[in-house]
Parts: structure tokens; C-alpha cells; sequence
């Protein structure tokens, strides 16, 4: 299929050819409480193909999906349309990657095992954690893909990944006399570790129990916010994602520039970011975009003051900036206190979100609280039914992030961070 | 635009692999889709013709041996259907440990019927030049509306479905398009730099290529405020809801624990309500393919059910919930028409199609005049749901404030409404007459499984807690 797609494409006077690919197989376990109810395999390719055009001083393209069971006829078809949407498309010009051949293969120890037998494994650990009578896992769902994704263009590039990921969704309730209660849980791994799904596992075991026992509380608190490295990745990992990147600053759509002070007066810790290609046991690391550049890490934010964005060949080239490929990861710096020394004084620490907001036009940042531990000085509370809100730039100017680190799905940073000037209600 | 020449060419093939997999299995369904789906968009520096997100093409098989249910997903269905039926049945063998792990549901009926359903379209009189010639001149009329804007973006994405779905004795064909338009900007006055939307939705082209201008000047103008749109001081506050947020309380905080899927999981607080008070009694709530039209309109679902018209809350009074096939099979209750997948190669969950709160008899300036101090709410953002304890985070994009019954031109932004589910819907005390249906809106199940619904209904007044 791919040699004749070649072939078609050098007969049909393109300017250049991109080609996507795709395969995966998957197998899928589906429990409600510890039944099994459905077993699922999959076994699919996706492949899209982009056709670029250049016309006068432009370059336009398009991409468009194709399937094993078209003719040749049939894709023939599909890339003449394609060339004329192309040329349609009246972009500024920009180069495609050249001549870079490149291919990794996992060395994750998931390749020891079939598909199967790794969702049994996973589902065996996530069902022998330890927790006390009433405590249990609710609709578990365990998800094993091996993976291959390749990129081949016109100019000499062909770049092939083999990867394994698994994901994994739970939800562990606590149980009791009266209304039971559930957290949410999603872990996405690349390696499969036992001890680290036991110890997931336990900690949202431990959050569920803690949310059966919460109360709802009348009297205001003013006490500083602690935030875990989920919350952290969500706002401000996600903010720097999407703000710092080149095409936000090509279209406008940023709020920042370089230079700019995220931390216009900061008395805590000073936010320090990168975004990064590879970080071990992260889950969304890789090695090439989509357009088949090798990424490379670039530094973002340097004591609360922006240093530079982020991006992809084409838009680094509309900017004038460095081509670092579409990272996906952000690494926050370690701060200057432990846990323990976040956690002396009276605090509030959010363990579940209902979806923390945070938005840099607005200045907002927020959320409806599900669970949180109240410290009030001498004991621990667990409460649940408020909610925080807060001006981004003051929380910003007001952290204090933790000495020990931590991973979540996109992001390698601070366990913890405790913010000042949250209004909590 | 007629049905998938390509789905029609394998009817054969799929009876004959449905009649091989039913000689190990009870019950034995295949779906296959042919959709394909195109974003057009031009903003000040680029333009766009590129294939959309909702691409699905391909087969999922569905077989229940009388206890659990097992799934197969692949590209195409070609060749020796022998071979292939054994490949399947190897590759969702599983250990007898987990075979007495099993659940038990009750046999599913496969009852003889065949129809093919098209509805109408002018998908063919446009081509994606056509359309990208339509969003340049949207976006030309946003610039030249407001010089000054900083980006100004018109999008016109369209979705194109064909699915078929084959048992033994059934065998169903469905063909529909559905079109969102989209217009956003950014812009700045002074250090505040804000970001407007709105949207246009219809089946037909012609619908989005005429309303999408219509909503130029409405978007700048709201951009405009909302610059200097200023922070709520949190609290509890009369609420009026337009009919976005109103069919996001509907959806949101009501509708995700109605899914019956939830309750086979012992996941939705629900289930023990069937039959009594959940809301004011002059509250009454649907959900249906079939209860109104919009994007989720199909006519049948992912399970192969006819599109139904559920009554799920009447005068208060929960009567009713939303079942897809396996959980129907578990609860011995009847599905609803409400399996849906992301795409084939995703499996099915109960899931909302076009969810709202039904009309009530109140005007909407009797409404607003009946507050004191309190909010107008605008524009779903996002919402989350928990359906087992009843929270709910609603986030609006914006708010305009009610002084002695009258709106104000102080605009709030953003506002997240939260709290306890049944509080807020038995403080609705007023329902407006009117009624609007939103068919732009997509939904996840948790964080994933993302499928198109609608929402929407009349305007409510309720007390809330905002921030």
C-alpha cells in the first residue's frame, strides 16, 4: 500500500508530500465493581496524507485520512481534490523537514508480554492494593496499546517510533452506613511498575475514605491553598502550553510576550518552566512531532520572567524563532520548602477537583472542590462542598512550590505548591 | 448525497461473518461506519481545508456468550470471513480466571428488521472552496467590523455520516450530515486582552453559510464588554440561566447521573430516586435522538436501537433514564436508544443525544424583574459532573448583573456555578416560554469518549452559588 502510494504521488506534481501513520492494537478489559464485563481488542491504522502546493508566493496544504480498502483510482481521485484545496489555500511559504531518518523502538519491559497478558497483570495489582474493608475499585477500565508511528515526506525524512502505553480508569469508593462516595482515577503509564499502581491505588483509596468522613463546613476559612502536581500540570503547565507556544504568538492569541514578568512581585518561590521532548516515566514523552522534527527542549519561563516560546518548524520560521518542535511536556523547577514544610502551618490542601480553571485573560483562577484537607493548626479536616477562586497574578506572586517532585501524565515538577490569596468558600 | 457506496458493498460479507461468529457466541452485531467530517477556517494569517476529528471508518464487532461482552475492532471487513471469524475468537480468548469473573445479563433479542434511513442534505452543492471562500469573507467582515481586533478566526466544520448495523436478523442503514459554524476573536483594550465566540448549527450548509455573518456584530460587541467584564464577588445569588446554561444544568448536573450505565456501577446517587421529588415541580426533562432535532438526531444508535423521545424528570418527579444494550441486558430494563461510541474503535456507554428542560409559562421580563440583586448566566464554558454525590461545577463564560429587577451593563467573567444538584433544581421557581436547543456541544464520559450532543430548553430562575 505505501510503496504504490509513493509512486502515485511522485506521478501527480505536487509540490511535497507529507504521510502520517498510525497503527495500533489494543486489548481492553472493562470491570464493574470486580466483574468482568467486557473484553475488548482492537486492531486499526490511521493514515493521513498532506499534500502542500506552492503557488506564487504562497504555500497551501491540506490532509486528508486514507484507508487500506481504497483503490487506486479512488486515491488518485482523492489526491487531485487534495491539490486543489491546496492551492486554494493562500499561506505564507515555509520549509518542510529534510533529509532525517531516525527510528526508536521502546525499551519498555511491556515488550516481555503480550497485549493480554499485560492487561491481566495491570489488572491483578490494581485489585490486590490494600485497603480496608470498605474500601473498592468501581468501573475499572484497563487499556494496553502497542504502537507505531511513522512519518515519511517527500524532502527525505522517514521516522518511525514503536511504543507501548497503557491506561488505566477507576474509580475507588469508600462504602459505609450511609451514602457511599467515589474519587476519580486515571493512571498513564509506559512501564509496568507494581509497586507504583499499588501506591497510586492506596494514596486515592485513602482520598476516597477521606472524602466518605468529610463534613461541610459553615465558618469561613482565609488559610493559604495547598495543590497537587495534577491541579499544578492543569493550570500552570497548561497555561504555558498554550500561551508560550509560536503559534499563539503568530495568531495573536497570547497574552504574553518575552520579557514579560509572570511574577510581577513574587514573594515565595520564583516559577521556573521548561517545555521538554523526553522526560523518563513521563507518560507523553517522545522523540519527533508530527511533522517528523526531533524535538528539543527549551527553557520557557526563568524566575517568573517569560525567556522565550515554543513551537513547530513552520510557526518557528513565521516568528523568527528557534525550531524546538511541539513539545509536549512541561517541567517546573523544584522550590525551597518539603512537603512537610508546606504542610506546618494552618492550610487548606485540595485533593479533588471537580476542574480547576485558570484563565490568564481573565486573571481567574478556580474551582469546585470535592475533597479538601483542612489543617486547622492542630488537627486535620477532612471537608468537601467548597469552592476556591483567586486572581492568577496574585496566587502567582504567592508560591511556594515543594522540594519534592512528581509526574503526572504531561508533567514532571513539584508534588506540591501552596499558594496565598485564594478565597475560599 | 446518498448512502456510503463503500458500507453498501459489504452488507454480504457482514452476514456472512455474523452468521460464522454466531456459532460461538448468543448474540453477534456489527456496526460499521463510513463518516467523514471537514474543518474549514481562515483567520487574519492563515486559512485551512484539512480533514475534521470526527473521521471513523471502520467495523466493530459485538458478541455476548450469555454472561459478559466482548468487542472487536478493525479497518475493513474483506476476504475469508472463516479466517477472519477465527482471528477474532483467538484474539478475545481470555483465561478461565477471568471467564468466572464474568457477569451475567439477560439474552439479548434479536428481532427481525430492515430499513435504510437517509435524511435530506445540500452537502453535494457546496465544495470545501466553496465553504473556505464563506469563512474568508466572515473573517474580512469581523476585521473590518473592529480594525483593532487582535485575531478574528470563522470556522465551518461538517460532518457527514453513514452507518450501518447487521445481526442475524437485523439490518439498518443511516445517513444524516450536521454543520457547526464558528466565530472568534481576540481582543485587547489597555493590558486586558479577552476572547469572544458564538456559534451557528444546522444539517443544511446553507443555514450555516447564511447565519454565520449574522453573528459579526453580536460577537464584537460581546468582546467589547467583556474587556471590561470584572471578577464576582463568590456567593449565593437569584440566577436567571439563558438556555446554554440552562441546558448545561440539564446536562451536567442532572443528566450524566441519569445514565444507566451509572447505575449498573452503582455510580449514580440516582437510581435511588426513581419516582420521588428531584427537582421544583414545575420541572419536567428529556433526552432523546428522537425528543427534538439537532446534532445528535440519528435514528438508531451504536447498539443498532431506534431513536427514542425519553421523559426523564415530570412535574419534579424522576420517571425515567437513558440505557444503552449491556447495561439494559444487566438492569432488565429497556435501552433507550442511548449507546453511542466515539468511533468504532472505542466502545459503547450510555450516553446523552439532545438533553433540555421542557417550556414553562413564566416571561422571561417577569422573570428578570422578579430579582432584586442577582445575575443573568450566558454561554456554556464546560461543566463536570458527579453523578454518585450530586456536586456540580458549571463554568459560564460571562454574567451580566440584575439590580431591582432590571439587567445592568456590568458584565462578570468567568462565573463557576457550584453546589449540591438537588438544592439547585428544586430552587427553580420560574420557567421562561421559550425555548432553544444548542447543537453545538460535545461531551466526555469522565475525561474521555467524546461524543456530539446537544443542549439547551427554556430560561430559569434558581438560587445558586456562584464564584
Amino acid at each position: 500500500m505505501m510503496k504504490k502510494l509513493i509512486e502515485l504521488l511522485n506521478t501527480l506534481d505536487v509540490s511535497a508530500y507529507k504521510i502520517n501513520v498510525h497503527k495500533q492494537e489494543s486489548f481492553q478489559l472493562f470491570f464493574v465493581h470486580e466483574k468482568l464485563e467486557t473484553i475488548r481488542s482492537t486492531d486499526t491504522k490511521n493514515t493521513y496524507i498532506t499534500i502542500y502546493m506552492e503557488h506564487g508566493d504562497f504555500l497551501g496544504s491540506t490532509t486528508f485520512q486514507i484507508y487500506d480498502s481504497l483503490s487506486l483510482d479512488e486515491l488518485k481521485e482523492m489526491i487531485l481534490d487534495a491539490k486543489e484545496k491546496a492551492l486554494a489555500i493562500n499561506d505564507r511559504k515555509y520549509s518542510l523537514n529534510e533529509n532525517d531518518k531516525q527510528e526508536f523502538v521502546s525499551n519498555s519491559n511491556f515488550k516481555d508480554y503480550s497485549l493480554k497478558e499485560m492487561a491481566y497483570m495491570i489488572a491483578d495489582e490494581l485489585f490486590s492494593a490494600e485497603h480496608e474493608g470498605s474500601g473498592a475499585l468501581n468501573a475499572t477500565e484497563v487499556f494496553v496499546y502497542k504502537n507505531e508511528v511513522s512519518i515519511i515526506n517527500s524532502k527525505g525524512v522517514n521516522k518511525k517510533e514503536t511504543y507501548y502505553t497503557s491506561k488505566v480508569e477507576t474509580i475507588p469508593t469508600w462504602n459505609g452506613d450511609k451514602e457511599s462516595v467515589e474519587v476519580y482515577q486515571q493512571l498513564n503509564f509506559t512501564e509496568f511498575n507494581k509497586e507504583d499502581i499499588k501506591k497510586e491505588v492506596e494514596s486515592k483509596l485513602k482520598e476516597a475514605k477521606a472524602r466518605y468522613y468529610a463534613t461541610r463546613i459553615n465558618e469561613a476559612i482565609d488559610v493559604p491553598v495547598l495543590l497537587g502536581k495534577e491541579e499544578l500540570n492543569e493550570a500552570i503547565a497548561s497555561l504555558a502550553k498554550y500561551s508560550l507556544n509560536y503559534r499563539a504568538l503568530y495568531s495573536h492569541s497570547s497574552p504574553y510576550k518575552v520579557g514579560d514578568n509572570i511574577q510581577s512581585n513574587p514573594q515565595g518561590d520564583k516559577l521556573s518552566l521548561s517545555a521538554k521532548g523526553e522526560v523518563k516515566g513521563v507518560f507523553g514523552s517522545a522523540y519527533f512531532d508530527n511533522d517528523g522534527t526531533t524535538l528539543k527542549d527549551k527553557e520557557l519561563i526563568k524566575d517568573g520572567k517569560i525567556t522565550s516560546f515554543f513551537g513547530s518548524k513552520r510557526f518557528a520560521e513565521y516568528t523568527n524563532n528557534e525550531v524546538t518542535g511541539n513539545l509536549e511536556v512541561i517541567e517546573i523547577k523544584g522550590g525551597s520548602k518539603t512537603i512537610e514544610e508546606l504542610k506546618k502551618e494552618k492550610h487548606l490542601e485540595c485533593l479533588t477537583f471537580s476542574g480547576i480553571q485558570c484563565d490568564p485573560f481573565l486573571d481567574y483562577i478556580g474551582g469546585e472542590v470535592r475533597l479538601a484537607i483542612y489543617f486547622d493548626g492542630e488537627k486535620e479536616i477532612p471537608i468537601t462542598g467548597i469552592s476556591i477562586s483567586g486572581k492568577l497574578s496574585e496566587v502567582l506572586n504567592n508560591m511556594y512550590l515543594s522540594k519534592e517532585l512528581g509526574n503526572t501524565s504531561y508533567y514532571h515538577g513539584p508534588e506540591k505548591a501552596l499558594f496565598k490569596g485564594f478565597k475560599i468558600f | 448525497m446518498g448512502f456510503s457506496k463503500y458500507l453498501d458493498s459489504k452488507r454480504k460479507l457482514l452476514k456472512e461473518l455474523v452468521l460464522e461468529l454466531r456459532k460461538e457466541y448468543k448474540y453477534v452485531s456489527i456496526l460499521g461506519s463510513d463518516s467523514k467530517s471537514l474543518r474549514i477556517s481562515a483567520d487574519k494569517r492563515t486559512s485551512n481545508i484539512t480533514d475534521g476529528s470526527d473521521n471513523d471508518v471502520g467495523f466493530v464487532i459485538k458478541m455476548s456468550n450469555g454472561r459478559g461482552f466482548f468487542e472487536y475492532s478493525l479497518d475493513d471487513i474483506d476476504g475469508d470471513m472463516k479466517a477472519l471469524a477465527k482471528k477474532i475468537l483467538d484474539s478475545l480468548s481470555i483465561n478461565d480466571e477471568l471467564k468466572d469473573k464474568m457477569i451475567v445479563s439477560r439474552e439479548i433479542k434479536d428481532e427481525e428488521f430492515k430499513k435504510d434511513f437517509l435524511r435530506e442534505n445540500d452537502f453535494d452543492q457546496y465544495s470545501a472552496k466553496d465553504l473556505l471562500k464563506s469563512v474568508i469573507e466572515v473573517k474580512d467582515l469581523l476585521l473590518k467590523e473592529e480594525p483593532n481586533l487582535l485575531n478574528a478566526t470563522a470556522v465551518i466544520m461538517t460532518q457527514n455520516i453513514n452507518k450501518i448495523f447487521v445481526t442475524e436478523h437485523k439490518e439498518m442503514s443511516q445517513h444524516y450530515t450536521w454543520a457547526n459554524g464558528i466565530v472568534f476573536v481576540y481582543y485587547s483594550e489597555g493590558e486586558k486582552m479577552v476572547s469572544a465566540r458564538d456559534v451557528v448549527y444546522s444539517n443544511q450548509l446553507k443555514d450555516i453559510i447564511n447565519d454565520l455573518p449574522t453573528k459579526v456584530k453580536p460577537v464584537i460587541e460581546k468582546a467589547k464588554h467583556l474587556v471590561h467584564a470584572k471578577a464576582i464577588v463568590p456567593g449565593v445569588y437569584d440566577v436567571i440561566t439563558d438556555s446554554s446554561i440552562t441546558g448545561l444544568i440539564a446536562h451536567e448536573a442532572f443528566g450524566h447521573g441519569l445514565e444507566m450505565d451509572q447505575f449498573v456501577k452503582d455510580r449514580a446517587v440516582a437510581k435511588d430516586y426513581m419516582g420521588k421529588y428531584v427537582a421544583s415541580n414545575i420541572t419536567s426533562m428529556k433526552d432523546g435522538a428522537a425528543s427534538t432535532f439537532s446534532v445528535a438526531s440519528y435514528f438508531f444508535d451504536d447498539d443498532g436501537v431506534l431513536a427514542q423521545d425519553t421523559q426523564l424528570i415530570k412535574d419534579g418527579i424522576l420517571v425515567g433514564g437513558m440505557c444503552d444494550l449491556v447495561s439494559a441486558s444487566q438492569l432488565n430494563a429497556h435501552a433507550t436508544g442511548n449507546g453511542r461510541r466515539q468511533a468504532h474503535d472505542h466502545k459503547a456507554y450510555t450516553r446523552m443525544t439532545n438533553t433540555f428542560i421542557e417550556k414553562g409559562n413564566d416571561k422571561l421580563e417577569d422573570m428578570i424583574k422578579s430579582i432584586k440583586h442577582g445575575y443573568m448566566l450566558f454561554e456554556t464554558n464546560n461543566g463536570m459532573e458527579d453523578p454518585k454525590n450530586w456536586a456540580i461545577q458549571c463554568v459560564c463564560e460571562y454574567g451580566i448583573e440584575i439590580i431591582d429587577g432590571k439587567l445592568t451593563d456590568n458584565y462578570v467573567s468567568p462565573v463557576v456555578m457550584s453546589g449540591y444538584v438537588p438544592d439547585l433544581l428544586k430552587s427553580i421557581s420560574m420557567i421562561s416560554d421559550d425555548f432553544k436547543i444548542i447543537g453545538s456541544g460535545s461531551c466526555g464520559k469522565g475525561y474521555k469518549e467524546w461524543v456530539h450532543v446537544s443542549d439547551g430548553g427554556p430560561c430559569l430562575k434558581a438560587r445558586v452559588k456562584l464564584s
